[in-house]
């Protein structure tokens, strides 16, 4: 058979993926730096040129910084609440015999629960009034908490539903541990290693490049984060949680400056690009090892 | 690992080990409190799912039975609805928000035997009087009136029957309430029992009212099960798209094209996952008004298209590009022994052929997997069938879309929490019967993120 027929026939069979990436994915994305050059015009695309003239809007606007300062806020909430729980989770999990294939299935419920019924479900714990979270608080003798309506208290309300997220950080770690030779264990152990050496000086080297992906990849959904504030608080109170993103959305689609949307997006993607290119070279270098 | 299972272990270990263990528990219980919450509070009335302090064992639903006598069993019907109407209505304004009575039953006896019942939860009243009586505290006359348009397309029992004495299950201070309130209604029968009974199905009663009204818009109700159909309807498409081409494709990937361009290709489809979905979706609106594209890039040459922008394949399309499904048809069709392939085509075997005889078929657990991540990936997805909403027909909302604006529009948790209930049970279901699909398919995708 030769080769000519194998890249005809390979050609045909690859053109649909081709066609759909190309109009659902490239285009689109060209049209997102184009559109952020324009004064875009919905009723009559595209409107005027105008240059940098949206970037410069986009530099001067505070809101722009604040919303900055608030991501990077969220994010680094969110390691300090959330990003640990999935390593310790495994890390016990791992030791655990007893009741570990239905621990591994609790922790994969959440996964299974769509996104916006979590999200609906905590804004009912958080409800000042009467949610249970408020209950749990004044049972325990303090006075209860506006979780979404306080500045301070908004963003950390944002990330604590990733506390109890369970999910699959879990089984990611849980097989990077397991691919360790336990050999290396029994070695520590004869020569009278405790846990916490075994777990600093075994462990953890071996799964340092797993835990670096899963920050990056952290960073990356972070800083992709929508529906999670959008239902929770809606951007406010008083800007505490307007994000990049919901700042894109209401430039976009409530105050229809799509060209100037389209300058934010730019400047989000170039930043998510540089995050990204660091995580294909940690995965390069952990499938390496 | 950090402490050996076969070697005995010592004291400080197995303490160790306990509190692993009392810690996993204790992650566990917290993980399932929202859950929990989100059942118990779906299976409340509007009153209850307010009660501080909260109560996590929804409490019995009551009903009131009515039993009005008449003088004769030929009673004009229409007395008999004005009856009805007027005790569910001042009952359903009476108690509906302040007590777990969650119905009324009427009925209408002469000489022990039952010839007319009917009977109404109090959500179906409530809804019913919204767009009739707007005044605060309802009586006899205020009803009278309206009473036709509410008793619309309502079931009524005409059958005889023999009546029973019923017990009620309460005998306090509330039916004695329920009691006073009957009889300051000018019926024109007269009352001969009035119980309260248990009635266990209303418990059902925040997913009934979900599923009629929860989404009304002005006077039209587009049901529940519109937005789940839309869903269903959604996934359905993209599954059968998706895994067409992403198969083609990676079958091409791994057997038909020269190494340097599969490697070429492979980059250009992985890219982008890249790309952070929110970006792509103010172009996407545009490209899906002007279907498929707009003109001829930067020159300004129009050229024809549809405008597909409220239609199901502008919620249905952009997810048939993904690269990660390529990726691991690729990577699944790699294992497959080249032999068996070269066998086929020495035998003269067109490459149709051989993909959809020979590849297909020993391909079913990859397509299996596959199908379940697509519908992982699809159902849940909120924002860009949301952005869509906007330019979109109500009917064209997918589930998720609509349990939003529900839950702006609906003043009453236990509604949202039971649609939410109803929204999770597909995904559940999948979880559970395809649980090791799930685990093989990280076994294929040999990513370890």
């Amino acid at each position: 058979m030769s080769g000519n027929s194998n890249l005809k026939m390979g050609l045909l069979f690859i053109l649909p993926a081709v066609i759909v990436f190309l109009l659902f994915k490239y285009w689109p994305i060209l049209f997102t730096f184009k559109m952020s050059f324009y004064d875009w015009n919905i009723m009559q695309p595209p409107g005027k040129f105008i240059g940098l003239t949206n970037y410069r809007h986009m530099f001067e606007s505070t809101l722009f910084w604040t919303a900055w300062a608030n991501n990077i806020a969220i994010f680094v909430l969110g390691l300090l609440v959330g990003f640990w729980v999935p390593l310790v989770q495994a890390v016990f999990l791992n030791e655990i015999r007893r009741g570990h294939t239905f621990f591994k299935t609790v922790y994969l419920i959440p996964l299974a629960v769509p996104l916006l019924v979590i999200l609906l479900v905590w804004k009912w714990m958080y409800h000042p009034d009467f949610g249970l979270l408020n209950h749990f608080i004044t049972m325990l003798g303090f006075s209860p908490i506006n979780w979404l309506g306080n500045p301070k208290i908004a963003k950390l309300s944002i990330v604590l539903p990733t506390f109890l997220g369970g999910g699959i950080g879990v089984l990611i770690y849980l097989s990077a541990i397991q691919n360790i030779s336990s050999e290396m264990f029994e070695a520590a152990t004869l020569d009278g290693a405790g846990p916490w050496y075994k777990f600093r000086y075994i462990m953890f080297p071996h799964i340092r490049f797993v835990v670096a992906i899963q920050l990056i990849l952290a960073v990356i959904v972070s800083f992709q984060m929508f529906t999670e504030i959008w239902v929770l608080t809606g951007g406010g109170p008083v800007d505490a949680t307007r994000v990049i993103t919901l700042l894109i959305y209401r430039s976009a689609f409530e105050n229809f400056r799509m060209g100037y949307a389209s300058a934010i997006a730019v400047s989000m993607f170039l930043f998510l690009l540089v995050i990204m290119i660091l995580h294909t070279i940690f995965t390069l270098k952990e499938q390496d090892m | 690992m950090l402490l050996q299972q076969n070697i005995k272990k010592t004291k400080p270990e197995r303490l160790l080990l306990t509190l692993f263990y009392v810690f996993t528990i204790c992650w566990v219980v917290m993980l399932l409190i929202p859950f929990m919450w989100m059942i118990s509070s779906a299976f409340k009335n509007q009153v209850s799912v307010f009660k501080m302090p909260p109560q996590w064992i929804p409490p019995t639903p009551l009903k009131i039975v009515l039993t009005l006598e008449y003088p004769s069993s030929k009673v004009a019907e229409d007395t008999l609805i004005k009856d009805a109407a007027a005790a569910i209505w001042i009952g359903q304004d009476q108690f509906q928000a302040r007590t777990n009575i969650q119905a009324v039953q009427f009925e209408a006896v002469n000489d022990d035997t039952v010839f007319f019942s009917t009977s109404m939860p109090f959500y179906e009243a409530r809804y019913r009087r919204k767009n009739w009586l707007n005044q605060t505290v309802l009586d006899a006359s205020s009803i009278k009136p309206h009473y036709h348009e509410l008793m619309k397309n309502i079931k009524l029992d005409l059958r005889l029957k023999k009546w029973r004495s019923k017990t009620g299950t309460t005998a306090d201070s509330l039916l004695i309430i329920v009691n006073n309130v009957m009889e300051n209604i000018p019926f024109y029968g007269n009352i001969r029992q009035v119980v309260l009974m248990k009635s266990l199905p209303s418990l059902l009663d925040s997913y009934k009212y979900g599923f009629k009204y929860a989404f009304s818009k002005g006077t039209e109700n587009i049901f529940f099960g519109r937005f789940l159909f839309n869903s269903f309807w959604v996934v359905f498409w993209v599954i059968i798209i998706q895994l067409s081409i992403s198969s083609l494709a990676g079958y091409a990937l791994a057997y038909l094209l020269p190494h340097w361009l599969s490697r070429l290709l492979l980059i250009f489809f992985m890219a982008t996952m890249m790309i952070p979905p929110l970006l792509l979706f103010m172009p996407l609106i545009l490209i899906m008004r002007t279907f498929p594209l707009a003109g001829i890039p930067f020159t300004g040459i129009a050229l024809p298209y549809i405008n597909i922008l409220d239609s199901y394949w502008a919620l249905i399309l952009p997810h048939t590009a993904w690269g990660l499904s390529i990726y691991l048809f690729m990577g699944f069709f790699k294992l497959i022994p080249r032999d068996l392939l070269e066998a086929a085509r020495i035998e003269g075997c067109s490459e149709w052929r051989i993909f959809f005889s020979i590849v297909m078929p020993i391909s079913k657990p990859v397509f299996g997997v596959m199908t379940l991540w697509t519908f992982y990936a699809v159902w849940p997805t909120f924002l860009w069938p949301y952005i869509l909403s906007f330019f979109q027909d109500m009917t064209k909302w997918t589930f998720p879309v609509a349990i939003f604006f529900a839950e702006v529009q609906t003043p009453y948790p236990n509604v949202i929490m039971a649609v939410s209930v109803l929204a999770t049970i597909p995904t559940i279901i999948f979880f559970f019967i395809f649980q090791r699909f799930i685990q093989r398919g990280f076994v294929f995708s040999g990513i370890k993120a």
